[in-house]
């Protein structure tokens, strides 16, 4: 994807260049990067964390957490454009990831996809990046 | 769901941004550019009270509910050890078709009054019967 803003990933450095998004890998999610997950943000619902729920609940396994799937694919991101860069993002989660799945990071015209292995989608992620104070917006093209 | 939580506050609270926090999430991250991208999702909005927090508040049944979407509106991102208010709200409930739909928003601001960051998370509760 290719940002038509006015912003870099180098703080320092302004105005009118334009920032391409490149395809990265995250992953395999693991069981472990979950439980971390979940001490982090406190967030232990146990579909996350308790296999005999999550069958339960006619899941495989435990599922990772909708936000680390969100947060995977802005750490992608992240690491290209900087923290600085992001103004919005507006995710929707569309497939559930397990333990073992690889997450690719997918450029699209108006931000990522986080595609799985198979090429499901689990996640779309709208993002407006750009310097306080600017409007601009992603808008590019792989 | 309990379509009669719209607009209600769930959480209203200071707290520090504690680097601890930030640490453990950049090594749930687990890449090079994890610590900065912990600095921006360092919570997530609808755990900040506890993990009942959106299940009590929107009386979700965990059986059926699906966490559908997150935005997130970011003025910077969390200065790690800087005090926030936060305020977690329900900003929505409501039904279409057979499914029930909950809004929570979190809102983080700094010790000036000024937004760091607004997040809205969108549960479903599919086939809810209520």
């Amino acid at each position: 994807m290719t940002l038509d803003e006015n912003v870099t990933a180098d703080e320092n450095v302004t105005t009118d260049e334009r920032v391409t998004l490149d395809e990265r890998t995250r992953g395999p999610v693991t069981r472990v990067q979950i439980a971390r997950y979940a001490g982090a943000v406190g967030d232990f619902n146990p579909v996350h964390v308790d296999d005999e729920f999550a069958r339960a609940s006619g899941l495989p396994s435990v599922i990772a957490h909708g936000p680390l799937t969100v947060t995977l694919a802005l750490d992608a991101v992240v690491e290209q454009l900087g923290p600085q860069a992001l103004r919005s993002a507006k995710a929707r989660l569309s497939a559930p990831v397990f333990p073992g799945d690889e997450l690719t990071v997918v450029p699209t015209a108006d931000g990522v996809e986080v595609r799985k292995a198979d090429g499901t989608v689990a996640a779309t992620v709208r993002l407006e990046t750009g310097r306080p104070g600017t409007a601009a917006e992603a808008a590019g093209t792989r | 769901m309990d379509e009669s939580a719209k607009g209600r506050t769930l959480v209203e609270d200071d707290l520090t941004v504690s680097p601890d926090v930030l640490a453990a999430l950049a090594r749930a991250v687990g890449s090079p550019a994890g610590t900065a991208t912990a600095t921006l999702v360092p919570y997530f909005g609808a755990a900040v009270g506890g993990e009942s927090t959106a299940v009590d508040g929107l009386g979700l049944d965990l059986s059926r509910a699906l966490l559908a979407g997150i935005d997130y509106d970011w003025r910077r991102p969390f200065t790690p050890g800087e005090r926030v208010h936060v305020r977690v709200t329900v900003e929505d409930v409501f039904r279409k078709g057979a499914n029930q739909f909950g809004l929570l928003a979190a809102e983080f601001t700094d010790a000036a009054g000024d937004l760091v960051q607004r997040q809205t998370v969108t549960f479903i509760e599919r086939g809810s019967s209520k």
